[in-house]
């Protein structure tokens, strides 16, 4: 391969971007309005993304350093006066809980919003409006989580929530409501920017960049999105279980009403093992980043860190119950995630050789991000080890909840991941702020973290295996453990000053730092061409990309074929009264559309907080206030995506396609709406399949299913709702074709068809819900029955909102033969709705048939 | 959607290997849990020694699959150069082709697929009963 051709010309100067004249018209136009206004509607990635990070390092501080701080002092000395037992259960959750949610994910998340698009080489994230959706979510659901210590209800039962702890028996108060509640809106956030990255990663880079010439941080990002994806869905499904026990009287998890503890264990964990390679597969995309440049060499091994990351995005999924070892499941259940667990140790040390090899092919330089680099690779590797020990269920059993686990899990995160992220500040301050931090506190930061993070977590393996269990408030005097315990609070002792130099660091540089240039490090990378601190657009004329290491092979950024140097220098001339970017297909990286991404919109912050009032209104048992905050999400989605008229005449639009060849959208990308559209369709998906699987594994706890005394479901109403869904959907098909055919009338007419057919469908099945003979709180059996119908009825619901507000815009002449990009969007999500609804009404109508 | 139809097919052998890992994972992980906790009529079709077996027959059917879809990137990465496809941009640096690059990633997955599918399955010979 190429471009392993030996070591870059890291000497010589980096090549420039152009500036043309148009450079202060695109500042101006992509700069958020002055003022609060701004601060409210802002929705440009810059300050989405930095956003992200100071709210995340503002909850580290929180909940991950006095937390830590306060239980390692109590720790410090056998039978401590310090902290008593209640307090310290609640250190030890809020501890977990902010660290796992409110932390590691907006800070990468708040990495991959600022980065992407100047590292990929384009000017926007595709969803801006979503992007801050995000933020205020995270925000405004870490608040309503931390508000617990107002009411003197903060949650007490673990970062995990274990069921029955965690139920209505045994948590009767609204301390463990403020988990649920506060972190599922948090949540939200979380899969809305996961939808972002993935379509910003796969459909808007530079010209010429295709996936192999991709940066590795935005692999990645794109299989942590896909993860977000995959894994936060089932935590709400089970969230939304855990919360209509506690709230609503169900019996998902009573054992004595048919219901499994095991259940929330389950839901739990299969998000809560990915969650941690959710965490760490951005922190090894930062690490790809920053040893090549480093090392001064390529990167060795490229497409097997690509394939690393990506197989580790799957595996991960396998793993999930080798946090269940000791509650009893079957050895050969037992044995496929052990084996699972081992063979995710594959993917992770081809990673470790590969930047191993990249390093001893170079010529390093010891700066302050490459000894976070060093910290991270030493650290990792010693929690990788003492997780493969866990993974075999023998020795398991014996270090189950003991402080070896506690030892393991902090050097995985600690070196995995916050190493890594220290790494990425130091290295990428200096392109947002324009200014460098000081090497000589970095040095110290690095050594107190390092030496205290060796200090802290290293006799935890020890004491672990002497038998001290996790989660003790004290311990006796007489085990030994004490001088163990001293060992790691004084380790802790030495991390906080480190934490404290970074901080001051951080100050003094953005006052008083050293002007940073444009590449101070000499890297590779396209982010490092742009002027720090960059302009709101970033890029006035989009580089064209030829390479993997496009700073170290190209001697110019604008230069390649013909046709992509008219392109991108008529981009940068036109349009200048809205804000174009561009989409570029998958794999080849060769343009494909010119589209309007979003202006400033109050409405995310509006939807945001129709989220928080659902849940708030939860909380208080204010249940009218549930259905307000529906409302107000409802209005602020349709006012979010409110048509704008297009600011150009077709006219316009087709002189630009002639001379380019590239299609323009100046209403909107149909390629981002489609893919937004399927990522939708692949949400719903999953949190439907984590429903199924719940009403399995409750049928598979009940001997008797139905329970004595509930007969099994009449078929003939539901029947007749299925087969008017289905018909609907045909109806919302043949829409489509009709608008096609530029046949308006047809077109209105089918979809109002299709609007009277499913509210028939809906209302003989609501029907037929309103004659069953029993309810949802007396047992399993009619929890997950009323559950599942409610998810279908949402999920309706919402379909018919969005094909009755196609009525609307069709009523007034929006969509064309030729501009209809929305109505078929629409009529895939109708399509996956009745696919819901037959399969859902059939599991529940047919299920206790079948089994 | 990407017009690069080559990279489409390139792409769904890329990600073939773990998603047959995946289906896998699953298949063996519900059939035994439904085989060892489950307690009705038709939940005794998966009585016991149907898990291990359904685990063995899955494990064979998908380690051929992942060899079958390691074998196709195999054939893609080592084909000589692909002629360029309409519209393919003029590549930047000599035998720098992403759909070869693609196709080396997916023989890597599938492989990486084949052995932890076998790393599954293969306790079944040893746990025959619950």
């Amino acid at each position: 391969m190429t471009s392993e051709r030996g070591v870059p010309r890291t000497g010589n100067p980096t090549p420039s971007v152009v500036e043309p004249a148009t450079h202060e018209e695109l500042d101006r136009l992509w700069a958020d309005p002055p003022g609060l206004k701004g601060q409210l509607t802002g929705v440009q990635n810059d300050k989405i993304g930095a956003r992200l990070l100071l709210t995340g390092f503002f909850f580290l501080l929180l909940g991950g350093s006095f937390d830590s701080l306060a239980m390692r002092l109590q720790l410090a000395i056998p039978e401590n006066t310090l902290i008593g037992p209640e307090l310290y259960n609640e250190l030890f959750t809020n501890h977990g809980s902010v660290t796992m949610f409110l932390v590691i994910l907006p800070i990468f998340e708040g990495f991959a919003i600022l980065l992407l698009p100047l590292l990929l080489g384009t000017r926007e994230m595709p969803f801006p409006r979503l992007g801050a959706f995000s933020y205020w979510t995270f925000l405004l659901g870490g608040l309503l989580y931390y508000s617990s210590t107002l009411f003197q209800a903060v949650p007490n039962a673990g970062w995990f929530a274990y069921t029955p702890l965690s139920g209505p028996e045994f948590s009767p108060d609204i301390a463990i409501d403020f988990w649920v509640l506060g972190l599922g809106v948090a949540e939200v956030g979380a899969i809305a920017a996961g939808l972002e990255i993935i379509i910003g990663v796969l459909k808007m880079r530079a010209p010429g960049m295709t996936l192999s010439r991709m940066p590795l941080f935005a692999w990645a990002v794109l299989v942590m999105a896909f993860m977000i994806l995959f894994a936060f869905t089932p935590l709400i499904i089970g969230s939304l279980l855990l919360e209509l026990d506690r709230g609503f009287g169900t019996q998902f998890f009573d054992p004595q009403q048919g219901g499994s503890s095991l259940l929330w264990q389950h839901l739990f964990w299969i998000f809560g093992h990915p969650e941690v390679y959710i965490q760490f597969v951005p922190a090894a995309g930062v690490i790809s980043m920053i040893i090549p440049v480093f090392a001064r060499h390529r990167t060795v091994g490229y497409t097997w860190l690509v394939g690393a990351l990506v197989a580790i995005g799957f595996l991960s999924f396998g793993l999930w119950a080798h946090h269940m070892f000791a509650v009893g499941l079957p050895p050969l259940v037992l044995s496929f995630f052990a084996a699972a667990s081992m063979a995710i140790a594959i993917p992770a040390g081809v990673q470790i050789f590969a930047w191993l090899a990249t390093i001893w092919a170079g010529r390093p330089v010891w700066r302050t991000p490459f000894l976070f680099a060093i910290g991270f690779l030493f650290i990792f590797v010693i929690g990788g080890i003492t997780g493969v020990m866990v993974a075999a269920v023998p020795f398991d059993l014996q270090a189950h909840d003991s402080y070896f686990v506690v030892g393991h899990l902090h050097y995985v995160l600690i070196g995995g991941v916050a190493f890594p992220i220290f790494a990425g500040v130091y290295y990428w301050w200096p392109k947002f702020t324009g200014k460098m931090l000081g090497e000589r506190l970095g040095r110290w930061n690095f050594w107190l973290l390092f030496v205290g993070v060796n200090v802290a977590f290293f006799p935890m393996h020890i004491v672990g295996l002497m038998g001290m269990p996790r989660r003790v408030y004290t311990y006796d005097a007489g085990l030994g453990w004490g001088p163990y315990n001293l060992i790691s609070t004084i380790g802790v002792l030495i991390i906080v000053p480190g934490i404290g130099v970074f901080i001051w660091n951080a100050i003094h540089s953005y006052r008083h730092g050293a002007p940073a240039g444009a590449n101070p490090w000499g890297g590779d990378t396209l982010e490092w061409a742009i002027p720090s601190p960059p302009a709101e657009h970033g890029w006035s004329v989009l580089p064209i990309v030829r390479s993997r290491h496009p700073l170290w092979d190209q001697d110019e950024l604008h230069r390649g074929d013909e046709r992509l140097e008219r392109f991108v220098h008529g981009i940068s001339q036109w349009p200048l009264r809205w804000r174009a970017a561009v989409i570029v297909g998958t794999a080849d990286g060769r343009p494909q559309e010119v589209f309007r991404v979003s202006n400033p919109s109050i409405w995310p912050l509006v939807a945001a907080c129709g989220v928080v009032l659902i849940f708030v209104s939860e909380l208080v048992k204010l249940r009218w206030g549930a259905a307000l905050g529906a409302l107000v999400i409802v209005a602020a989605v349709i006012r979010w995506n409110w048509p704008q008229p297009a600011p150009m005449t077709v006219d316009e639009e087709e002189a630009f396609e002639r001379e380019h060849h590239v299609a323009v959208n100046a209403g909107g990308s149909v390629v981002v709406a489609t893919w937004g559209t399927g990522l939708a369709i692949l949400f719903v998906g999953i949190a439907f399949a984590s429903l199924l699987l719940s009403y399995f594994y409750l049928r598979l706890s009940n001997p008797l299913w139905p329970p004595a005394g509930i007969p099994e479901p009449g078929l003939q109403r539901a029947l007749a709702g299925a087969v008017l869904m289905a018909a609907s959907a045909g109806a919302v098909h043949a829409a489509l074709r009709r608008v096609r055919a530029a046949d308006q009338r047809g077109f209105v007419l089918a979809l109002v068809a299709a609007l009277v057919l499913a509210g028939g469908g809906a209302l003989i099945q609501l029907l037929d819900i309103a004659s069953l003979g029993f309810g949802a709180t007396a047992h399993a059996y009619g929890s997950i029955f009323y559950t599942l119908t409610g998810f279908v009825a949402v999920v309706t619901g919402g379909s018919m909102i969005m094909v009755a507000m196609t009525v609307f815009w069709a009523l007034r002449g929006l969509y064309t033969a030729r501009r209809h990009a929305a109505v078929a969007n629409v009529a895939r999500f109708w399509t996956a709705m009745v696919a819901v609804w037959v399969i859902g009404f059939g599991t529940l109508y047919l299920g206790p048939y079948l089994t | 959607m990407s017009r690069d139809r080559r990279a489409r097919r390139t792409l769904a052998l890329f990600v073939a290997g773990p998603v047959i890992w995946a289906a896998h994972f699953m298949l063996v992980y519900l059939v035994v849990e439904a085989g060892c906790t489950g307690d009705g009529p038709g939940l005794r079709l998966f009585n016991p020694p149907v898990p291990a077996v359904v685990t063995l027959a899955a494990t064979a059917v998908a380690a051929l699959a992942t060899l079958a879809c390691a074998w196709g990137s195999a054939r893609r990465w080592r084909a000589s150069p692909d002629e360029p496809e309409a519209g393919d941009l003029p590549e930047g640096l000599p035998g720098d082709d992403h759909r070869r690059s693609l196709a080396f990633i997916g023989l890597l997955l599938s492989s990486l697929s084949f052995v932890s599918i076998l790393f599954v399955g293969l306790p079944a010979l040893v746990f025959s009963s619950c």
